[in-house]
Order: structure tokens, then C-alpha cells, then sequence
């Protein structure tokens, strides 16, 4: 009976039900989503290094997989806690005619579940559909190898989305039961009429709050630059807890702060519609300055991961042919007991190359240059005390002779080789006297260029000395590189793979590292570019579904306007300025932060090499603009045909 | 005197074949320039159907309305936007207030569509709110105020902009004796000295007895009318008490 009582008033208020109905089944399919990108492998051929580097990615997505759950309970909550403030009336009335709070609150446990049920279902399918959909695309947009087609189905996603829904559902009943059972019924009748109430009171605090949160983000910049997002220290965490705090206080007090300044220019306010819509957006903001916070977030980590990922993918590409020279390098660690790798492998027979050991020095970099200021505070750190390794002036020109270079000739001096830009521009600065051996050397010259095979360009400096000083030193690396190769790739590393006993014998191949550099590339901006989605796509769809319902929510107000004579095109202009202003009020904060977190992680994977931010900030942007502004169109055309339908 | 609106064998049905409800069944009458006219009759009978369609709310389903030689049936509807809030003063049964704008807002809102200056508009909400003495919840916002204050405000919207057509739907349906008569009064002032004209539907006799003539509607058609003339409001008062002693039923006694 009770079962029968649920259904039916599902039924009757399936307007109300449609958009929570709607939020939960999106907030699941997103959720499956995202923890299905394990599965995704399935469906490419993957070397064990790709697979190696996705399951590596994958562990550090778990705990953003738990954020997402929190996020998505936030949001289904949200959704729940809107859906019985509409249906407070409703049950005001069922009390005043007698039904008991406990059968109440049952009813709508009922009416909790059924819906429960249906979107869990219904996301599932909606994920499984969606990632299917998903990898097709992003597979086609990477060209990556597809194995024939099969239908991927992570178990483990699935299992994640049942057991973390449930639990979220269970939560929500109580809240529902609790809410029921304490609420009084004079305030269950005229919840309806008391929405606007204020959140805070009295311009001086909301000017005071807003002060503060401006004071909060600010510290909470100034720590993550000064933590330059290297470790996980207390600057970090600091830095987000202040973050989150600040934007929460920020929204809290904005539109306090806005009504005062709007409500004070009375040219203004007391102009057309004006003073109608700045009332709809503040009471909205106060009612959920919480939800449009949590966005704001979310579109920061989106926008972090994306151009982030991003940067990583063009400084691997950018760095390539710079950091690749030769057709293959073979280089070995030199330690007491190692046997010298032409004694045991026939070289001339794989191809035409080149012998050439580095020594160790205990030359720190510092000492060459007064100029390690130049680089940022977490460069500075890596890079100021490694000791410069050295090479001797006989064998640089035996490699410069083959690869048809100058050669060198030095007379007391010294010559300095990098093959980083950074690292380039502070010598350029001026290289100070070394003392090596008793014998004062002056800098002879700077050359910017890779003297081996390296995954990416990374040698902050080496320098080549004049043999006699060389010869008495112990090497701690032979390198072997190779011009051309006289035999196919497959061949040379089946005559090499006897000899691989031990990680300190490397084999750089310039045509596979392309390759693996390249697969590394389709991984890295695969995820970024699929939790950038998910995550942007949450926010705007979350925001959309705010509006519309906040539009169908509305309808006698705009009703009454038309009533008194507003004619559509004012209207529309309201409801514009209201869309434009919830829209894109949590994306202009998010903007904000992320324009300090790219800066500082950039100049992470600067160390790597420079990279264009300002071109991956408008890939980024270009990107979310296309997914926000298609929503916001959607949802202005929807709400004003909402508004404005019968007559 | 020119009449100002012309209603010409009005018809409003709801519902469709097997359930109609004949709300307004063939109903003429004319309201002349100035006229303060009452609309009385029993709960369902049509009042406010009459009172939608003059006011172009709603569709008639057949008849003319005319108002100042216009005939509102073939209006555009963008045009009869303008000539709502231009021409026509709203108070409804149920106030209709914006719940999200203070009393002030509410009152000013009139004016902002009008695209009025900011600070006429200022001094105009504050002569009204005098008038109606409901200066002292301007800053409130609905679901703070009585009925009674609520329903002042609305009647402040409606005359804020001096319309020439003030459409009524019980007005004094919330109010107490004292505040229904202060409203009274501003209609009267309003019909007087800046020649509005007024229609107003009521349940009650003592706010029809200071209508000029009173149309007495039963089952969607008119039953009766009754039409002031020099009588002193008192006498006229007693007229009304007996034509809705006549019509049985729905009588509100002071
Ligand atoms: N939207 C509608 N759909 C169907 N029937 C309607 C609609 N609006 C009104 N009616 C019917 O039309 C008739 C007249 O209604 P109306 O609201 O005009 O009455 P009224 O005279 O204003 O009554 P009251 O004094 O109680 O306000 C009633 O029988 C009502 O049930
Ligand atoms: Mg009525």
C-alpha cells in the first residue's frame, strides 16, 4: 500500500523528480566514467611500458576518484535536500490531516529508493554506453592502435558505483528521516515563501567576510608558490585548505557585497528589470554559495589537469629531435667489477660509432656561475649543487669529427656543453675560472647541444677539458653512439639482449624512444583530456540543471511580469544576465586560481624544458568554452522557452 | 461621456466537449470615461474570468472587448505588452507579489518598466506608500508582511503609474475596516481628481457602496444594475444589500 502511495506521488510530481532523477543518474554515469579508465586499455594495443605508465596514472586518479565521490554525495544531497524543501508543503498537509511523522518520512524513504533504483540503473547503462563511446573517440583523435572491436565493461567501476551510491543513498534517507521527524509543521507550510531569507545580515559583515576571503586566497597563493607544488608539505596542504576556505567565504559574501554596490547606484538598479534580476541572482547565490564553491574547485582541477597534461605533452614532443641525436646510444655505469661493453660485443659489426667515457667531478655548478638566481626557487634547488661531469677534448672531437662538427682546440680553457635552454641563457651570463688540478682554466666557449641519446633533453652542463688533465680520472659512464645502424632495430637489440645482465647497461634507440614517447604522449593527454571532460562536464551540467529548475521553479514570477505588462524581450534579457552571472561566476574564480596553479606547476615541467603556457592556457580555455558556452545556450533557450511557453 | 470600454457579447468556456463550464456566458456592457464601476456576484460565478479577459490575461473564446476604439481580441501580443503597462493597473485576488523584491521594489517595479527616471521613481513610491500608509514596509519583503499589507502594496503597483484602467479583484478581500477605507479613499482620489476609471469586483457591500454603479453577475450572465446616481452612500449601500439579499446565497454582512 505504502509502495503503491510512493509510486503515485513519483508520478504526480515527476517535474520535481525529473531533474533530481536527472542530476543522480548523470552524477553515477560521470562516476562510472571516470573509474573505468583502467578498462579502457583493453580496447589499445598497449607496449608494457604504456600499460606500465597507465596503471601508475591510475593509482594516482584513485584519490581523485574519492574527491569525485564526495563531490558527487555533495551533489546528490544537494539535489535531495532541494527536492523535499519543494515538498515541504506538500507534507505540511499530510501532517495536518493527521498522518504520522513516521509513516511520513517511510513514504518518502520509498520514494527515495524507487528513484534510487531506476537512476542507479539508468547511469550504469548511460556509463557503460559512454565509455565505450568515449575511447572510440579519444582512440581515433590519438591514432591509437585499436584491437578489434569489443565491448569493455569494468567490473570494477561497476562495483565502485554500487557500493559508494548505496552508501550515499543511506546517508540520504537519514537525512530525509531526521529532517521529517524535527521539522516544525508552521515552517513545513511556508517553506515555500521563505527561501529568500538572507544568509547574512548587515553590509559591515558581508564586506568584512568578503575582506577576509580575499586575505585567506591570497595566503593561500602565496603558499602554493612558495611550496611551488614540488612536495605534498604543509605549504600545500595549507594552501588548500585556505584555498577551499576562501572561495567558500568569497561566495558567501559576494552577493551581499554586489547588492550593496548595485543597490546604491539607483540609476541603475531602478532601471528596467534590473532590480528583478539582481534580487533572482542573489538569492540564488546565497541559497547556493556551498554547491557554487565545490564548482569552482572542480573547474580548477579540471582546468589543472588539462593544461597541465597538456604542457607535459609538448615538452615531451618540443625536446625530441633535440634529445636524440644519434641512431642509438649505449651507455654503461662504469664500477670496479664492469667489463667495458666493446671487450664482450662486437661494435663495428652493429654500425658506425663512437667511444666516449665521462668522469666525475666535484665541480658544482654554483661554482661556474654566480647566475643560479635566474632560475625559479625549485629549479634553483634541483640544479645548483649537482656536480658537472667532464669529458676529455679527444674524445668530443672524435664525436664532432663523425658527426661533422667544429672541432676544438683548447689552450688552457675550458668549453661547456648543456642541452637546456635555462641552463644556456645563465651561462650566457658569463662563466667564471676553474681551478681543476692546480691549473687555472677559463672558459673557452658554450655549446648547446646533446651529446647522446637521452629520453628528454635534461643535461643542466658537462665540460670538456684538455686530455692531460682528463687521463688520471677513474670514469663513471661509457657511452657508445652510434651514427648509422647496419642492421634493423630487431636485429641489433637481439645481438644486444644477451649482454642487458643488469639496469646499468641502457639501450636508447632514437626510433623507439619515438615511439614509447609517443605513446606516453597519447596516455598523458588521453586521461588529461578524459577528467578534464568529466570534470567540466559535471560542472556545467550541474549548473545547467540548477538554472532549469530554478526557471520551472519560477514561472509565476516571470508569469506575473508578463501580467503586468514586461514584454518578452525584457524578459529574456533578465533571464540572460541571470544565466551569464551563475554560469560564469564560478568559472571566472576558477579561471583565477588556475592561472597561479598552472604558473606554478609549469615551471615543474619548465625544468624539463620551456613550454608555451600561454598556448596550453588557450587550448584549455578554447576547450571549456566550447563545452560551457554550448551548455549555457541550451540552457538559456531552454529556460526562456520554460518562462516564457503558453501565450 | 465616450466610453472607455466595450464588452460585447463576451463568452469564456473552459474545458473541453463533455465538461464545459460557461464562466462568462454572453456578457455586454460599457464603462464610460471616469466611471468607478462594482462587479458583484457569488463565488464562481465569473468575476474574475471577466475581469482576465478585459484585461487581456486571458483569451476570450468569443466577443469583442474594445477599449479607447481598440479592439483588444485582435491585439498583437507584443503590442498588448505595452498597452498592459502603459494603460492598465493590476490588483489581483491573490496579490501577486514578487517574493524576492522588497515593498518598495514591488511598488517601484511599475515604474521601471516604464523605463521612468530613477529618481522620480524614488518619490513616487514614497507619496504613495504615504497614501496608503504602508510606509513603514517598504523594506520588507512579502512573506514578511500581513494580507492586509501585502494587498496594499499590490493596490500601490497598480496605481503607482496613473493608469486609465484600474482592474480590481477584491481588494478589500484582506483588509480591515480602517485599511479598507484608506484604500477606498485612494480610489476615490485616483477617480476624482486624475480621472481614472475603475472596475472592481467585490463580495463585500460597503466597498461596492462607493462604486458609482454596480453589475450584478450570476452563472456567467448579468442578473442585475444598480446605479448610484446622487444617492448618499449610506442609501446606496442598503440598494446593494437588497439586490444581494434578492440573489440569496453569498451574503456578506459588515
Ligand atoms: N482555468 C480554469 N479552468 C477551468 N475552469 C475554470 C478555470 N478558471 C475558472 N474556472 C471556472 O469558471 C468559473 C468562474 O470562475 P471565476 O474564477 O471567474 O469565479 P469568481 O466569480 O471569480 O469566483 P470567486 O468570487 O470565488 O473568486 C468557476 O466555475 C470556475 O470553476
Ligand atoms: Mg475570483
Amino acid at each position: 500500500m505504502y509502495f503503491k502511495l510512493a509510486l503515485n506521488n513519483i508520478k504526480k510530481s515527476y517535474k520535481d523528480y525529473l531533474i533530481y532523477f536527472l542530476t543522480i543518474t548523470f552524477g553515477i554515469c560521470l562516476f562510472y566514467l571516470f573509474n573505468s579508465l583502467e578498462s579502457q586499455k583493453a580496447m589499445m594495443v598497449l607496449d608494457p611500458l604504456k600499460a606500465v605508465a597507465l596503471t601508475m596514472l591510475n593509482k594516482s586518479l584513485s584519490y581523485v576518484s574519492f574527491f569525485m565521490t564526495v563531490v558527487l554525495a555533495f551533489l546528490m544531497v544537494y539535489a535531495n535536500q532541494f527536492l523535499i524543501k519543494r515538498r515541504k508543503k506538500e507534507i505540511g498537509i499530510y501532517m495536518t490531516l493527521g498522518m504520522e511523522r513516521r509513516k511520513i518520512s517511510f513514504i518518502l524513504v520509498l520514494e527515495t529508493l524507487i528513484i534510487g533504483f531506476i537512476s542507479l540503473f539508468a547511469g550504469l547503462i548511460l556509463g557503460i554506453l559512454g565509455s565505450h563511446f568515449l575511447s572510440i573517440i579519444t582512440a581515433k583523435m590519438f591514432e591509437v592502435e585499436m584491437k578489434e572491436f569489443q565491448f569493455i565493461f569494468s567490473k570494477v567501476a561497476f562495483n565502485k558505483a554500487i557500493i559508494n551510491f548505496s552508501v550515499i543513498y543511506g546517508l540520504m534517507m537519514i537525512l530525509n528521516i531526521f529532517n521529517i521527524t524535527k521539522v516544525k509543521l508552521i515552517d513545513l507550510l511556508l517553506a515555500s515563501k521563505k527561501q529568500q531569507d538572507l544568509k547574512i545580515k548587515g553590509k559591515f559583515i558581508s564586506i568584512l567576510i568578503f575582506m577576509v576571503s580575499l586575505i585567506t586566497l591570497g595566503v593561500s597563493y602565496a603558499f602554493i608558490i612558495k611550496n611551488g607544488m614540488m612536495s605534498f608539505d604543509k605549504y600545500f596542504k595549507w594552501s588548500i585548505v585556505l584555498g577551499l576556505i576562501g572561495t567558500l567565504l568569497f561566495f558567501m559574501s559576494l552577493s551581499g557585497i554586489l547588492m550593496d554596490i548595485f543597490q546604491s547606484n539607483k540609476k541603475f538598479y531602478l532601471r528596467n528589470l534590473n532590480m528583478f534580476s539582481l534580487r533572482q541572482i542573489s538569492s540564488k547565490v546565497n541559497s547556493t554559495y556551498i554547491m557554487i564553491s565545490i564548482l569552482t574547485i572542480l573547474l580548477l582541477i579540471a582546468f589543472g589537469t588539462f593544461s597541465t597534461g597538456m604542457g607535459i605533452v609538448s615538452v615531451v614532443e618540443n625536446n625530441q629531435s633535440k634529445s636524440l641525436p644519434m641512431a642509438m646510444t649505449l651507455s654503461q655505469w662504469v664500477d670496479s667489477d664492469s667489463v667495458p661493453l666493446d671487450n664482450k660485443i662486437n661494435m663495428d659489426e652493429i654500425g658506425d660509432y663512437v667511444k666516449m667515457l665521462i668522469y666525475p667531478s666535484d665541480i658544482q655548478l654554483n661554482e661556474l656561475s654566480k647566475h643560479t638566481e635566474l632560475l625559479d626557487e625549485t629549479q634553483a634547488d634541483l640544479i645548483k649543487n649537482y656536480s658537472i661531469e667532464v669529458m676529455a677534448e679527444s674524445t668530443y672531437n672524435a664525436y664532432a669529427k663523425m658527426m661533422k662538427l667544429d672541432l676544438i682546440e683548447l689552450n688552457h680553457e675550458y668549453v661547456m656543453i648543456t642541452n637546456m635552454e635555462e641552463m644556456m641563457n645563465i651561462y650566457k651570463k658569463g662563466l667564471s675560472d676553474i681551478t681543476f688540478n692546480n691549473e687555472v682554466l677559463s672558459p673557452k666557449n658554450m655549446l648547446n647541444m646533446s651529446l647522446q641519446n637521452e629520453f628528454m633533453a635534461a643535461n643542466p652542463g658537462l665540460i670538456i677539458l684538455p686530455d692531460e688533465l682528463v687521463e688520471p680520472l677513474e670514469p663513471s659512464l661509457e657511452l657508445y653512439n652510434f651514427k648509422t645502424l647496419n642492421h634493423s632495430i630487431d636485429d641489433v637489440n637481439r645481438m644486444l639482449k644477451p649482454h642487458r645482465i643488469n639496469s646499468y647497461f641502457l639501450i636508447l634507440i632514437k626510433d623507439e624512444i619515438v615511439a614509447q614517447n609517443l605513446g606516453l604522449r597519447t596516455i598523458i593527454a588521453y586521461v588529461a583530456i578524459y577528467i578534464g571532460l568529466v570534470f567540466i562536464m559535471s560542472c556545467v551540467v550541474s549548473l545547467a540543471l540548477q538554472q532549469l529548475t530554478e526557471a520551472s521553479d519560477n514561472i509565476e514570477r516571470y508569469q506575473l511580469l508578463r501580467k503586468l505588462g514586461v514584454e518578452n524581450k525584457m524578459i529574456k534579457h533578465s533571464l540572460l544576465v541571470q544565466i551569464s552571472v551563475y554560469f560564469f561566476m564560478p568559472l571566472s574564480l576558477a579561471i583565477v586560481h588556475s592561472i597561479v596553479g598552472i604558473k606554478v606547476s609549469s615551471s615543474v615541467v619548465n625544468i624539463l624544458g620551456r613550454i608555451d603556457i600561454l598556448s596550453n592556457m588557450l587550448v584549455t580555455s578554447l576547450f571549456a568554452m566550447l563545452i560551457y558556452g554550448s551548455y549555457f545556450i541550451i540552457t538559456y533557450v531552454a529556460s526562456s522557452s520554460i518562462v516564457l511557453k503558453n501565450r | 461621456m465616450k466610453p472607455v470600454l466595450k464588452v460585447e457579447q463576451l463568452e469564456k468556456y473552459y474545458g473541453s466537449k463533455g465538461t464545459i463550464t460557461k464562466a462568462v456566458d454572453g456578457i455586454s456592457f460599457e464603462i464610460v470615461e471616469g466611471e468607478f464601476v462594482g462587479i458583484m456576484g457569488a463565488s464562481g460565478s465569473g468575476k474574475t474570468t471577466l475581469l482576465n479577459c478585459v484585461s487581456t490575461i486571458d483569451k476570450a473564446t468569443s466577443g469583442k472587448i474594445i477599449l479607447r476604439d481598440q479592439e483588444l481580441t485582435s491585439i498583437k501580443s507584443r503590442k498588448l505588452a505595452a498597452f498592459r503597462r502603459n494603460e492598465l493597473g493590476f490588483i489581483f485576488q491573490d496579490f501577486n507579489l514578487l517574493d524576492t523584491l522588497t515593498g518598495f521594489e514591488n511598488i517601484a517595479l511599475a515604474l521601471t518598466i516604464l523605463k521612468e527616471n530613477p529618481v522620480s521613481i524614488q518619490e513616487k513610491v514614497g507619496a504613495m506608500a504615504k497614501q496608503l500608509n504602508i510606509e513603514h514596509i517598504l523594506e520588507k519583503f512579502p512573506f514578511q508582511m500581513s494580507g492586509g499589507e501585502k494587498q496594499r502594496v499590490a493596490s500601490a503597483r497598480a496605481m503607482i503609474t496613473n493608469p486609465s484602467l484600474i482592474l480590481a479583484d477584491e481588494p478589500t478581500g484582506a483588509l480591515d475596516s480602517k485599511s479598507a477605507r484608506q484604500l477606498l479613499e485612494s480610489f476615490q482620489h485616483l477617480n476624482e481628481r486624475l480621472k481614472a476609471t475603475i472596475m472592481m469586483v467585490t463580495h463585500d457591500a460597503f466597498t461596492a457602496s462607493y462604486c458609482h454603479r454596480i453589475i450584478f453577475i450570476k452563472d456567467g450572465k448579468i442578473f442585475n444594475e444598480l446605479i448610484r446616481g446622487t444617492k448618499q452612500r449610506k442609501a446606496f449601500f442598503n440598494d446593494i444589500m437588497e439586490v444581494l439579499t434578492f440573489l440569496g446565497g453569498d451574503v456578506d454582512v459588515l
